[in-house]
């Protein structure tokens, strides 16, 4: 985040760490600092299947997540989602219409999502027993990704 | 060594490829006209040669800032950039990239139509100066990548700086018919760049050689792997036993006896090892596995 020249890295209140679309420049230093390699350069609008026109999700995912050609993009737990769910008064990583996509059609529930302050929550309780451990902590930047045994 | 399937992202020693692949190409070009220009500017006001500080400037804001802008995704939001210099590497070059423009603008017109003061050329250099360490630093910065995690990449990027500018200024000189004059005293400082460069890339590769595994890797693919050709034969060769070669013909029988085509053709060579030795910098750059490195079976 600090490596960002434009200040379109920004960390939230609850911790996502989001890109904003109309900051970014496009200079891929961030992409650079992340030694996890977990931020990608969107380059320009293309279909994923070439000449064939844009499938149905493509076509819905486009009118939800407008994506800006020549910016950097990271995964932001589907902040849009989360912040609609609580609006709702509902609890990320308890309702699943507050908790990222990912999380509830994950297949084998291979992951969790919640609040890391609250030593109560699934996610804390999951890494105390079960040894969660973070990747390559000896760079300083402290994820909330934690890897359980 | 690089990722085939889904699966194996970041289990192996991954190469960055944004700053080298694709439009990438052109920060790796931006990089060395901006430092190079610099380092030009802040040689020939030295020697006093006006004509030689014109031509960095414009070498350092045509080309360098030229391909920066072609580099970025959203060119037009450029201006961003100095938002962040308390944090930023590249904010901060940034501001010196445009203190660089305008103060080098107002003295050589000053000193074209005027006399410029003795203050703003000091000024100029250190901004100059900075212009051309703020790359290393940006780089160093990286601490994913042992190849440029390391406080001797902006020593090497001045070095390479000062020495490309110094030879382009020798090659104001030989064109400008004023070599006679300064040339000399340009190319004792030729000389001892040449020996710093030398010195400081032996340490470079040495000390990143043996502070990590993917920097021995790094290090390896270089020297002796896939890019041993371009090493050896462009940077190693070409741009440091040529021009050493030159150097020393000079300091034993005097620079008059070298033929001018000569001192072209190093000028030229030692440019082409300097732009050869960053793209190799950055096409090698490898970050560590995100799983335990003793669960990988080979780099």
């Amino acid at each position: 985040m600090d490596v960002c020249p434009t200040g379109a890295t920004q960390r939230r209140e609850d911790g996502i760490v989001w890109v904003d679309p109309d900051k970014c420049m496009g200079c891929r230093y961030c992409m650079m600092a992340c030694p996890y390699n977990s931020r990608t350069f969107y380059s320009d609008e293309h279909e994923y299947f070439p000449d064939q026109g844009l499938t149905p999700f493509e076509e819905i995912g486009k009118q939800l997540y407008p994506h800006t050609p020549g910016t950097v993009e990271k995964c932001n737990f589907c902040m849009e989602r989360i912040d609609a769910g609580m609006a709702k008064g509902l609890k990320p990583g308890v309702d699943r219409e507050a908790t990222p996509a990912c999380v509830i059609n994950c297949p084998t529930k291979a992951m969790y999502f919640g609040d890391l302050e609250d030593p109560g929550s699934e996610v804390s309780m999951l890494i105390r027993g079960r040894k969660g451990r973070q990747l390559h902590p000896e760079y300083g930047t402290d994820p909330s990704i934690y890897y359980l045994e | 060594m690089i990722q085939t399937r889904p699966f194996e992202f970041m289990t192996r020693y991954t190469p960055q490829r944004e700053w080298i692949e694709g439009r990438g190409v052109l920060l790796w070009l931006a990089f060395f006209f901006i430092e190079l220009g610099a380092g030009m500017l802040f040689v020939a006001a030295l020697f006093n040669s006006l004509w030689g500080m014109f031509i960095g400037w414009l070498i350092c804001i045509v080309l360098g800032g030229g391909f920066h802008l072609l580099y970025l995704g959203q060119p037009l939001r450029f201006y961003r950039a100095f938002l962040r210099p308390q944090t930023s590497w590249i904010s901060r070059g940034m501001i010196f990239i445009a203190l660089f423009i305008v103060l080098g603008a107002i003295h050589l017109a000053l000193a074209y139509w005027a006399s410029s003061p003795l203050a703003l050329l000091v000024i100029l250099e250190i901004v100059a100066f900075l212009v051309t360490i703020y790359g290393g630093f940006a780089m160093s910065y990286v601490n994913g990548i042992p190849l440029w995690n390391t406080a001797l990449l902006p020593v090497l990027y001045v070095v390479a700086g000062f020495w490309g500018g110094a030879e382009l200024a020798l090659g104001v000189m030989l064109a400008g018919g004023i070599f006679s004059q300064t040339g000399p005293e340009l190319e004792g400082l030729i000389r001892m760049l040449l020996g710093a460069f030398i010195l400081v890339v032996a340490a470079y590769l040495t000390s990143v050689r043996y502070s990590s595994k993917g920097g021995e890797l790094s290090v390896r693919e270089i020297v002796t792997g896939r890019w041993w050709p371009l090493f050896w034969g462009v940077v190693a060769l070409l741009g440091v036993c040529f021009p050493l070669g030159v150097v020393v013909s000079g300091y034993l029988s005097g620079l008059e006896a070298i033929p001018i085509a000569l001192l072209w053709l190093s000028i030229f060579f030692e440019l082409l090892g300097d732009v050869t030795f960053r793209y190799l910098i950055l096409r090698n750059g490898f970050y560590h596995p995100l799983t335990p490195i003793s669960t990988v079976p080979s780099a």
